[in-house]
Parts: C-alpha cells; structure tokens; sequence
C-alpha cells in the first residue's frame, strides 16, 4: 500500500465526520478566544445584484422575512448585463487548455468595478490598493459557448484591530449571475439554514443613512448557540455579513460590533443616484 | 435552496444550478480547495472544475449530501491539482510532507493498491475510535491537508501538541492496519 492510496481512501469516509471535525475546530477556537472582547471570526459573503442603470431599483431597503428556520433575502433584477465590449474581451481571454476558464486580474476594486461597469460595494476597511489582490473566473458555457453562467471572487482577507489581528474580517465571495437568461427578474436567497427559528431583531438606518436589517436564529438544539445576520445596503448592492456566536453575552457583544462594522462600511454609489 | 432543488436543477440541464451551487456551498469548496493549495487561482479554478465536473456526472448520479459529494469532488481535484504542482516544484509542498508522513507508518512495498472500499471502511471504524480532538487534527492534516502551523492556530494549540497528536495518530493507525492484514 502506498501512502498515497490512504489519502485517497480518506476521500470516501463518512461526511459527518468531516462535518464534526469542524464544528468541534470552532469550539476549539471559541475557546482560544474566550478571552478575547473583539468580535470573533466573521464571514461576510458580498452579494452584488441589479444594474447600475436600474433607476429606483437600488435604494430599496434590504428585503429579508425570516421563513421558518431562515432568513430569506427577496432580490429584484438579480442580473447583471455584462457590455459587449466587456463580453468580447473575457471571450477573447479563454484558455483552452484551462477547460476555457478566463483569468482576468485586477489590482484595485477600481479597476474591476471600471471593468465591469457596475456599481461596487467596497469598504474603507477594504481601501488598501497594495493589499488588494483580487481576481475573478469566468466560466463559459462549453456546449453552447454563450456567455458565462457565473463570475465570482476569491476571498478577501482582512484585519483590525491590534487585538484580533488572526482574526479575519471577512472571507467570502463574490457571486454575480451574468445575463445568461433575460426573464430571470426575481430571485431570493436564504441564508442560515439552520435547526432554529429565524427572526428580525433590528431594522436601522447607520449614521451615513444606509438601511440595515439584523436578523438572527437560535439554534433548538443549544439556546446558547445563535447565528446572527446582518444585510447593509440595497436590495442591489448588499453586504451579508454572518456570524456565529456561542452564548448570551457574546451573542449581544457581536451585535454591537455588527454596528460598529456597518458604520465603518462604505457604498460606492454610481454617479447617477 | 434546498439540495433537492438544486439537485433537480442539474437534472434539467439548467445552468442555474451551478450559480444555486456556488451560492449555497461555494465559499465552503472555496475553502476546502485553497486549505489544499494554498493558491487563490488553483483554488478557484479547481472549484469551477467542480462544477463541470458535477454538471457532468449529475445525471446520471442524484447524490443523497450534494455538499459532501462536491466537497469530495473538490477534495480530489486539488489534490490532482497539486500532485501536478508539486511535478513542477511549486506549490506549498505540504502533500509531499504529508506523504512522508504516512510513509513512516504505511511505507510503499510497490504493492498492488489496497482495496478502495475495504480501506475506507477500516479508516471509518479507526476515526470513530478517536477523541473528538485527535480526529478532527487527523481530518484537518489528512482530509484538507492543512500545514501543522495553520492546525495549531485555528485550533488553539502549540505547534508540538498537534505534532504530537498526530504522531501518537499515526501509530494507533499502523497498529490497527498491521491488525487488519495490510502489507506495512
């Protein structure tokens, strides 16, 4: 036997382990940090839907109805029509031998949101251009070679903080649906499936007037355990940002903080609001 | 959207159910494949693959866990990815030291490959016997093929701890498969 065929027989053990495995790696962080009075890891997943060129459609607060054991974000017009122009270039980039995968790299959110032309969520967290190594695949649609089912973003890491510098800010995705079918004009998205009930526990506006929505799910399993969401912006351009917490005392420390990063965010709106 | 959905999406050849996919798990394979690689790139290009590669095979296959199907998928194609990586010499080397570390319990005899199925089933049987902690080190070490230094981190740990509970690991593994008839 060879090392190699263990590496590949663990492929096949049974997936709760690996599910276990990584509850029990959170506790085990949970309990490196208990000492800790910062936030605990987050992971913010950005969601960018709608058109610049949507006139109304952008200020709308977030839609999000807690629905059982989720919380459910109602998105008009979650399509982007990606420019021709646009378009040609990422088709002309393809390489074939990469399975037609086009690698595009961009060095600025700048240059990516010029890219496509759209407006783009960013952050002055995020406003570092040297720190920024940001890059999206496009995927072509092979049989039909019509322009791609998905463009998405790799993760993007950051820190604040002297005292929770390990701790990343955000690691999450990007995901756009580019224009591949035109009578998609309603789409939702549920976040935190979870064994407990959902529920909306804030709706504000930040002091630089954008509309926020908290949500959170207690888990049936253990009351202590909740997870808690946070939507920023516009049913368009809109932070979501998660958070597991693990008791009471942190759960109302984690709200605070969610308030404290929405404040710090910024949207970058397009020139015509 | 529930994995039913989703799944039945793939069976109508509707490609909303690779943006539904890499909705619902995609930051969750992005992860798998970059703990692997190490590399944004290879990371996501090794998820896209995933989906092709899931596109592919959905039908005729309708997976019971969609996520541990791909998660699996993604798992094999990064492992692929840095096989070929490290034939080229780069890439993190964590596979090759993974491997040399297997080797002290499982050196390669140039045997024939060990039943697939049989292994697998030993493996289950040997990580249920394992402490909460010292399976989910071995996980992180031998299933995301995690550096010892992120294991530590990540789970609160000195680096010797977890050196240690994997070696002490590796020990009670060569002990249970010399039991069970493999060639060690």
């Amino acid at each position: 036997m060879k090392p190699e065929d263990l590496i590949n027989a663990l492929n096949d053990i049974d997936y709760s382990m690996i599910e276990e495995a990584e509850e029990n790696q959170k506790i085990l962080a949970l309990k490196l940090r208990e000492k800790k009075t910062v936030l605990l890891a987050a992971i913010l997943a950005l969601f960018l839907c709608g058109t610049a060129a949507t006139a109304g459609l952008l200020w709308i607060k977030p839609d999000v109805r807690p629905e059982g054991n989720s919380l459910t974000v109602y998105m008009r017009e979650g399509y982007i029509e990606l420019p021709e122009d646009k378009i040609q270039t990422i088709l002309d980039t393809r390489i074939p031998e990469r399975n037609n995968n086009c690698i595009l790299t961009f060095d600025t959110f700048a240059e990516w949101q010029e890219f496509l032309d759209i407006p783009l969520v960013t952050s002055e967290l995020l406003d570092t251009p040297q720190n920024i190594n940001t890059f999206f695949t496009v995927k072509a649609a092979e049989e039909k070679l019509k322009l791609m089912s998905m463009l998405s973003l790799t993760t993007v890491e950051r820190f604040f903080g002297e005292e929770c510098s390990d701790v990343p800010l955000w690691s999450g995705s990007i995901t756009i649906t580019a224009a591949v079918s035109a009578d998609a004009v309603e789409r939702e998205d549920s976040a935190g499936v979870t064994d407990g009930k959902a529920e909306i526990i804030e709706e504000y506006t930040t002091s630089s007037g954008i509309p926020c929505v908290i949500g959170k799910i207690v888990s049936e399993k253990n009351a202590q355990n909740s997870d808690l969401f946070l939507y920023y912006g516009y049913e368009s351009v809109m932070y979501q940002l998660w958070v597991d917490t693990y008791s009471p005392e942190e759960e109302a420390m984690i709200l605070e903080d969610l308030k404290v990063i929405a404040d710090t965010l910024q949207i970058v709106y397009p020139a015509e609001k | 959207m529930t994995d039913e959905k989703i799944i039945e999406l793939f069976w109508q050849r509707s490609e909303t159910a690779i943006t539904e996919t890499d909705r619902v798990y995609g930051r969750y394979f992005r992860s798998v494949a970059y703990g692997i690689l190490w590399n944004h790139e290879d990371a996501e290009e090794t998820v896209n693959d995933t989906y092709l590669k899931a596109w592919n095979v959905i039908p005729p296959e309708r997976p019971e866990h969609l996520k541990a199907f791909l998660a699996r998928i993604t798992r094999q194609l990064s492992i692929n990815r840095l096989e070929r990586n490290t034939a080229k010499k780069r890439g993190a080397g964590q596979y090759e030291l993974i491997l040399d570390e297997l080797a002290e319990c499982i050196p390669d005899t140039g045997e024939d490959t060990a039943n697939r199925t049989a292994l697998h089933d030993m493996l289950n049987r040997f990580l249920r016997s394992l402490s909460s902690d010292s399976r989910t080190v071995f996980i992180r070490r031998y299933w995301h093929i995690q550096p010892v230094a992120v294991i530590a981190k990540d789970c609160g740990m000195s680096e010797s701890k977890v050196k240690s509970m994997l070696m002490r690991t590796r020990n009670k593994l060569k002990k249970q498969l010399k039991e069970e008839g493999y060639s060690i």
